[in-house]
């Protein structure tokens, strides 16, 4: 039963934590980000497995660890100096096309891996990439020469309307009121709309969304 | 807006005031609580270097009602294992102290003083408890 209340207490209290240290923490991770997660999965699992720990044991080192990577996040977001020290600097491993030597030895990647993560952004042949750039997060950043780049709208001189953000209006039957205010429509404007397509009840949608140019996508529940 | 800025470090100071404070403060219970249970013990063992077998009691049985009180709040700061081992030192005496045995008396008293005071050197702030 004290295991019980104490992995709900921990648990809250990671929860919390992790969601203090932002988004960014269960994402790309940055290496000291990539420490705090470790240390704190640990730290929580300690005093639930072991009963004879205090609580506050396991809860001062996590709080403290959050104090340390916000505290960190906030300084390499008001310092460009501090920021190359605490999260490293992106490294070029191939510049106009030619690959970095140089900066492949100092990493320790070799020629297979930058190939892998090369294919794994849809680039087979290294003859086609200006510049690849191993971000401070460890992901790849590849940007091909001009001649192997997709076709964009701008290079056929078109100039089609932004696709907007079509946002949902109906989740599971219940209707999202501060989306549809966005679009200056009440619950009956839009149950008028979908009268129109035999759907009575609002509550009958599973989903529904609609777009900046008022488009609207729906979707009946299943067995209504 | 100023202060919509200054959200983020205002926070994180409250933070490390929070924390250097809930370690200072828990230094500091230990240190008194721990202080008030040796004085006593010391006590109730100048009453057995003396033979003064009744007045010993008498001073362990108050000893035992300050660590009831201690007892109360050191599982939240401690490890359970140390409170463990010093109720089974109290154990001991109280039973050796019913016998009149001076020797283990004594033994066991040195050996729950030396519990009591390892329990806030144990936490206080210095670069051997660090390293």
């Amino acid at each position: 039963m004290i295991v019980f209340f104490r992995t709900l207490i921990l648990f809250a209290l990671v929860v919390i934590v992790m969601r203090l240290m932002g988004k960014r923490q269960i994402g790309e991770l940055q290496p000291f980000e990539l420490v705090v997660a470790i240390m704190i999965s640990e730290l929580a699992a300690l005093p639930i497995t072991d009963t004879e720990i205090p609580l506050l044991d396991g809860i001062i080192p996590i709080l403290t660890l959050l104090f340390a990577q916000v505290g960190l996040a906030y300084l390499s977001l008001k310092s460009n100096r501090a920021r190359a020290i605490i999260c490293g600097r992106p490294s070029i491993l191939i510049e106009k096309g030619r690959i970095i030597e140089s900066e492949l030895r100092r990493l320790r990647i070799n020629l297979n891996d930058l190939l892998e993560q090369l294919r794994v952004k849809n680039f087979a042949n290294i003859a086609e990439i200006d510049y690849a750039i191993l971000e401070t997060n460890g992901q790849m950043s590849v940007i091909p020469k001009d001649s192997c780049r997709p076709l964009i709208t701008k290079d056929l001189d078109l100039n089609p309307p932004g696709p907007g953000l079509p946002l949902s209006i109906i989740l599971d039957g219940k209707v999202i009121t501060h989306n549809l205010k966005i679009f200056n429509l009440t619950e009956n404007d839009l149950l008028l709309r979908l009268q129109k397509q035999g759907i009575n009840n609002l509550q009958d949608v599973f989903f529904a969304s609609m777009d900046h140019t008022n488009d609207l996508y729906w979707q009946k529940k299943e067995g209504v | 807006m100023t202060l919509h800025k200054l959200l983020v470090p205002i926070t994180l100071m409250a933070l490390l005031l929070f924390l250097i404070s809930l370690g200072w403060g828990m230094i500091i219970i230990l240190e008194k609580s721990a202080t008030t249970l040796l004085v006593s013990t010391e006590e109730v063992r100048s009453l057995v270097s003396n033979s003064n077998w009744s007045e010993a009691e008498k001073a362990f049985q108050k000893v035992e009602v300050k660590w009831s009180h201690t007892r109360e709040y050191w599982p939240l700061l401690i490890h359970h294992q140390e409170i463990d081992r010093i109720e089974e030192c109290f154990g001991k005496i109280k039973s050796y102290l019913a016998h009149q045995d001076s020797s283990n008396t004594l033994a066991e008293i040195y050996v729950l003083i030396s519990y009591i005071q390892h329990i806030p050197e144990n936490k206080r702030l210095n670069l051997q408890n660090i390293f």
